[in-house]
């Protein structure tokens, strides 16, 4: 079992905070999406959300283009090929971690 | 059971049927196929009317179910993407497009085979019809969890099977089940639409 739980240790930090946990789980699931999508979905705050943008950003996970719908400015964000295998990594690491504690409470 | 981040991921695939406009669509486009049906049981065939119309209908249909994507799209950007925003979905792997391509051939060759070959005491087209189409609205209903999808696909089905013994004739059954799919998929996005503009509002300032 400490094996188990040091495993925790491996857990991307970036992606695991639960608001990025959020973001990137909308963002995998889709090509890209838009700043009002996103800030929808995830219900935070538009400085909150583009604080934890600009932290997948920095981290390459996370690619923003600015662009315009006729007139109005539009943010669209996409996972760049690393913040997808990042999340994948992520999702695979938890899903064992979480696996091996049900087997150890079924003993 | 689905963990979190599965119901976040399919709560995102389900975002394209959030204001029913893709139901309202196929459901006009539905009525279009009844309407083409109507014009088959009555007309006569070797009518001017009926070739030229029986054409144009095909021609409606074929062009309206290939522009569907288009055109629901263009309608988003109008109403959806300003109050919810804009959202756009991987393209299906080119193995997905062969293989629904496969399968919806595999479908047609089925339902030609069937329908030569079935007893005659029961009006088949409208029953496989609305098997096919009750078997579409159930995947849907399954992948993305969306009630109404199976509702459809119950009333799909009922429709298909009450047509079959209803002792109409092939055309005239499949003029009324594809009214009523029409029906219910305009009545169901319809509702759909309704509901996400009331609860809804456009975003000026989106940034």
């Amino acid at each position: 079992m400490k094996s188990e739980l040091r495993s925790l240790n491996e857990i991307d930090r970036l992606i695991h905070e639960p608001a990025r946990l959020m973001i990137v789980t909308i963002l995998f699931a889709v090509e890209s999406a838009d700043f009002l999508f996103l800030q929808r979905e995830t219900g935070l705050t538009k400085g909150n959300l583009s604080s934890h943008l600009s932290r997948l950003e920095e981290a390459g996970y996370v690619e923003i283009e600015k662009t315009y719908n006729g007139k109005t400015p539009l943010t669209i964000c996409r996972l760049t090929g690393t913040g997808r295998k990042a999340f994948e990594d992520y999702r695979r690491k938890l899903s064992k971690f979480v696996e091996s504690t049900k087997n150890e409470a079924e003993k | 059971m689905k963990n979190t981040i599965d119901r976040t991921i399919q709560r995102t695939q389900r975002y394209w049927y959030i204001d029913g406009l893709t139901e309202i669509y196929f459901g006009f486009i539905s009525l279009l196929m009844g309407i083409y049906f109507y014009l088959q049981a009555s007309l006569p065939q070797d009518s001017l009317l009926y070739q030229s119309l029986t054409i144009s209908f095909v021609l409606i249909i074929i062009g309206g179910a290939a522009l569907g994507n288009w055109a629901i799209r263009a309608l988003k950007a109008r109403i959806t993407y300003p109050r919810t925003g804009f959202v756009a979905y991987p393209p299906r792997p080119k193995y997905r497009r062969w293989l629904l391509g496969g399968l919806s051939f595999l479908v047609a060759v089925l339902f030609t085979l069937l329908l030569t070959r079935l007893p005659k005491n029961l009006t088949w087209p409208p029953l496989l019809s609305g098997v096919v189409v009750g078997a579409v609205w159930l995947y849907i209903g399954v992948r993305l969890g969306l009630t109404r999808f199976y509702l459809l696909a119950a009333f799909s089905l009922l429709a298909g099977f009450l047509l079959a013994v209803s002792g109409l004739d092939e055309s005239l059954s499949l003029a009324v089940f594809y009214s009523l799919i029409a029906l219910s998929m305009i009545l169901s996005g319809g509702i759909t639409f309704a509901v996400y503009l009331r609860n809804t509002r456009p975003v000026k300032d989106l940034d």
